[in-house]
């Protein structure tokens, strides 16, 4: 947690493996990783269903059943052939948070997560966290705002600002 | 042994050795540019065909192989950057460029005072002079993108890769022009080939191109201290330089 | 789910950019409008008839040079590319994916298209051959060497006259090349050779310039 501008991106980005710290280099992977960043990685012009399914982190390609059914639980099933410029914010960010239900990586980081998103929404991606979590998987999240994650420990890392 | 590379690596150790080596290249240098332009603008006759004009050589030929030795060390020093990511290795990179680009702009220059008066124009288009030019803008490429980035680290990467790419390229480049002009030119213009040139003229020649070289290095090596100092300016080892001037 | 293999993997970027081809033409359109107009300025600009297969040649370097910076930036702003870069394929071949939907989006119509061009410029006829296979194979090595420079300043704010500056001078061996075998073809001697010459450079280029663009990628992702 922290305010604007005190690294929090950036840290991200460095455990993700795409900065270099100091001078040795990058952070060994040893298991996939979902990353999602500040930007959404969708394209504009594709409906959803392309989005998902040319999905280009290339560690697995799902079927249009499984998209669906992800769809589906995020309340998003109607917008399937949709542009995906035709719709909000909020429903972008979901379609982009779906993204991490058509993978099974242990190790999660998601960049400011909720922004955009409506009370349902949050309090559904927070059951979903806690589902992932309380599989032994691993998460680091960054957010401007608290996190409700009950029967979970989550250790809270304040940032400072700026030097 | 590689614990001197190791050593080199080192911010204050290569300063103090970079100056030591400058305190007794510098004069030398000086010394034999005096020497080597004495005995070529004074001591040596007049050529054939050109007259007096043909001195410029002496100043053209040193300024052109050092040129292009110097986008070779310019690009293995981007190498070493990228490999080992070494911070000297990004200054010495840094440092050689500039001095390699008046390099190529010293010999382009004096390449068109010496055409004048021996073939009329100040610009003649053939292998040499193109792929010079060439030579110029691949080096004016690399010190752009370096100068760009702000991340200094990330610039001198980039700009490593390119002078990479360009030294792959810098013999196809002039080999293509070369193949290209003697297809169009069949009267080409050859230079002094190294063969054609009399004894008297080519030591002096050779002495000004070790003369060049030892410029070069004494001014990568100043490059680089001052620019190892404006970079450092903020650790301990400057600051009690600085304390003992 | 299953594993993702590899050629899926490529096929998946090809049909991602194509679709977006197709969906937003401009893309398309832009360097073919670039080159008609570009070379019906010469005309203007030189008199009546224009019988030089080297102006059709550097019209082609200059539309391919302006349509390079584009290459990655897209994706780069919508952050794709960071998801292209955590991705355990390799991006050797996903370079030459990209690469290849650029070509097909600017050398190949530009190259399709020449044989009009070399008709509106009242070249023989023994000459539209060689053009047209000298900038289909020319303009494969100008989209890797634009690759290289794109990817070294995609995450630069002023990247795309930076560009131009970075590759312009890595051109100058194709534009020899290519200009020459349409040369030899009009002149009446054998075009194979400067062809030859050309073919070895796409080789070479496709060998080794997605390395450059990778690591180029890598770098431009830090900023």
């Amino acid at each position: 947690m922290g305010a604007n501008g005190c690294g929090k991106t950036t840290l991200m980005r460095i455990l993700a493996g795409l900065i270099r710290y100091g001078f040795q280099g990058r952070v060994n992977r040893n298991s996939p990783m979902f990353f999602m960043g500040h930007q959404l990685a969708l394209k504009g012009h594709l409906t959803v269903l392309e989005n998902l399914k040319l999905d280009i982190s290339g560690w697995s390609a799902a079927s249009d059943e499984l998209i669906l059914e992800v769809l589906t639980q995020l309340n998003l099933e109607c917008f399937l052939h949709s542009f995906v410029n035709t719709l909000s914010i909020g429903q972008q960010r979901k379609v982009s948070l779906a993204r991490i239900f058509l993978t099974d990586h242990l190790v999660w980081l998601l960049d400011e997560p909720f922004t955009s998103l409506d009370k349902s929404s949050i309090s559904k991606v927070e059951v979903c966290i806690t589902n992932h979590l309380l599989r032994g998987g691993a998460l680091v999240i960054t957010s401007h705002q608290d996190i409700n994650l009950p029967n979970v420990d989550l250790k809270v890392v304040e940032l400072g600002g700026r030097e | 042994m590689w614990k001197f590379f190791h050593k080199l690596g080192s911010p204050p150790w290569f300063y103090s050795i970079a100056g030591a080596i400058l305190r007794w290249l510098v004069p030398i240098t000086l010394f034999l540019l005096i020497v080597g332009y004495a005995w070529g603008l004074l001591f040596t006759a007049p050529d054939f065909r050109q007259g007096n004009s043909y001195r410029i050589m002496y100043v053209h030929v040193p300024a052109a192989v050092v040129a292009l030795a110097g986008y070779y060390v310019m690009a293995l020093a981007g190498a070493i950057c990228i490999i080992w990511n070494m911070k000297m290795a990004e200054i010495a990179m840094r440092a050689t460029a500039p001095v390699g680009a008046l390099l190529t702009l010293i010999a382009l220059v004096t390449g068109g005072i010496w055409g004048k008066p021996t073939w009329g124009a100040w610009w003649v288009w053939d292998a040499r002079t193109t792929s010079m030019l060439i030579l110029l803008f691949l080096y004016i490429g690399v010190i752009v993108l370096y100068e760009a980035y702000e991340d200094k680290s990330g610039g001198s990467r980039a700009a490593g890769i390119l002078a990479l790419v360009g030294t792959v390229n810098i013999p196809i480049i002039y080999k293509s022009v070369d193949w290209w002009y003697s297809l169009h030119q069949p009267a080409s213009i050859t230079f002094t080939g190294g063969s054609a040139i009399e004894s008297s003229m080519l030591y002096p020649l050779l002495l000004m191109i070790t003369v060049f070289y030892s410029l070069f290095t004494c001014c990568v090596l100043a490059n680089m201290r001052v620019s190892l100092i404006k970079r450092e300016s903020r650790s301990s080892w400057v600051r009690t330089l600085v304390e003992e001037d | 789910m299953r594993e993702l293999g590899m050629l899926e993997y490529l096929q998946r970027i090809v049909r991602r950019q194509f679709i977006l081809a197709f969906r937003v033409p401009s893309e398309f359109a832009i360097p073919i409008s670039f080159f008609i107009m570009v070379l019906a300025l010469f005309p203007l600009g030189f008199g009546p008839v224009v019988k030089n297969s080297g102006v059709i040649w550097i019209v082609a370097l200059l539309a391919s040079l302006l349509s390079s910076d584009r290459i990655f930036k897209q994706d780069y702003d919508d952050g794709t590319l960071d998801q292209l870069l955590m991705s355990p394929q390799s991006l050797f071949g996903s370079s030459l994916a990209y690469i290849f939907v650029h070509w097909s989006q600017t050398g190949l119509p530009l190259a399709l298209i020449s044989p009009l061009v070399a008709i509106m410029f009242d070249l023989p006829g023994s000459a539209i051959l060689p053009l047209v296979v000298s900038l289909l194979i020319g303009t494969v090595v100008l989209s890797l060497i634009g690759a290289i420079g794109a990817a070294l300043t995609v995450g630069l704010r002023k990247g795309g006259a930076l560009v131009s500056l970075i590759i312009l001078p890595l051109y100058v061996p194709v534009l020899i090349f290519g200009k020459a075998s349409v040369e030899a073809a009009i002149q009446g001697s054998f075009f194979s050779p400067p062809l030859a010459l050309l073919t070895a450079l796409a080789c070479g280029a496709v060998a080794f310039a997605p390395f450059a663009i990778g690591a180029g990628l890598r770098i431009s992702m830090e900023i």
